[in-house]
């Protein structure tokens, strides 16, 4: 099945929106907790994340040829999952050709609407758990398509996104 | 041409304010508004507010609540209670959502029915870009939020030409 064919099945915007800001709060009760259970916490968003990427590769490809390359299957991430994911294709893509990518989105969907509170020292630190699932997703992605890597992502204000690919050896 | 904006939730605070009088000089109402701090003029526009609204159910039949008819939309807007009032030099503007929240807008008094301005702001800029914001936890601290403060700055100057 392909999210291409006729009967294209939506889910609400706004039910994401709500369900993703909660998944984060829900694993980030950033109060009580210790550092080495927040580094738990998020590597379980991380986990779901990689679950649903892997998913969403499989049901993303089913209508494609095989890839040719590494190339090729990030090339894939940048476009076709991009803008089913986020509406929009990834802004820039760099890479060094020893296997590390970098993906920049100058308006991250999910980020379009946060804003901090409390000014914009604290932007950079409020946001950082809300990166792990995206992070998740991408190497959940790369990895069903037969790459290994690390996920690695920044944020600038107003809500440009960086995420760093490396590759791993296997 | 809109003066000032008042958000206040449930919880009788106001959680937002903003000014846009400064700009234009309007000398009758800078030199009255101007010497009281701004958190002393939102608890009063909340006294009057309240106090207006619900001398306006009392006095009417239906409890200040719509009575729903498909048929006549002209008619529901009359029955929504208590809208706006207007003396010489500013027209206040009030419109309440169902979780309770209260947006207050005074204008200037030639300026016609603003409810649905209200409610656009509610819908695309409240909910968007607080209600939405991952950032913003509890529904009662003061909304302090760049996002949301050039959205509703942009929106009024666009209404206000």
């Amino acid at each position: 099945m392909s999210l291409y064919k006729q009967d294209k099945r939506q889910v609400c915007e706004s039910c994401f929106d709500y369900i993703f800001i909660e998944m984060v709060h829900y694993f980030n009760d950033i109060d009580n907790s210790t550092d080495k259970e927040k580094e738990l916490k998020s590597s379980k968003l991380e986990q779901m994340g990689y679950l649903t990427g892997q998913s969403l590769a499989e049901r993303l490809t089913g209508d494609r040829s095989r890839f040719t390359d590494n190339l090729d299957v990030i090339k894939f991430v940048c476009k076709d999952f991009w803008s089913t994911i986020f509406k929009k294709q990834v802004d820039n893509l760099k890479t060094n050709h020893k296997g590390t990518y970098v993906l920049t989105d100058n308006n991250f969907k999910w980020f379009s609407k946060m804003s901090s509170n409390s000014g914009q020292e604290d932007f950079k630190k409020e946001v950082l758990p809300y990166l792990s699932f995206p992070c998740g997703i991408i190497r959940g992605v790369l990895s069903n398509l037969g790459i290994n890597c690390t996920v690695l992502a920044d944020v600038n204000p107003p809500n440009q996104c960086i995420f760093q690919i490396k590759t791993v050896k296997s | 041409m809109i003066y000032n904006f008042y958000l206040f939730n449930r919880h009788c605070n106001c959680i937002y304010y903003a000014n846009w009088q400064n700009e234009k000089d309007d000398e009758n109402l800078n030199t009255k508004n101007n010497d009281m701090k701004w958190e002393e003029e939102a608890k009063l526009v909340y006294g009057v507010v309240y106090s207006l609204r619900n001398l306006c159910r009392k006095l009417s039949s239906v409890n200040g609540v719509p009575e729903k008819s498909e048929k006549d939309d002209d008619k529901i807007d009359e029955d929504r209670g208590f809208l706006s009032y207007k003396t010489n030099s500013y027209k206040l503007h009030y419109y309440e959502t169902a979780s309770g929240l209260k947006f207050v807008v005074c204008s200037d008094p030639r300026t016609p029915n603003l409810q649905d301005m209200l409610h656009q702001i509610y819908r695309d800029i409240y909910v968007e870009y607080v209600v939405k914001n991952p950032l913003y936890h509890s529904d009662n601290d003061y909304i302090n939020n760049t996002l949301f403060k050039n959205k509703l700055h942009e929106f009024i100057k666009s209404q206000s030409k």
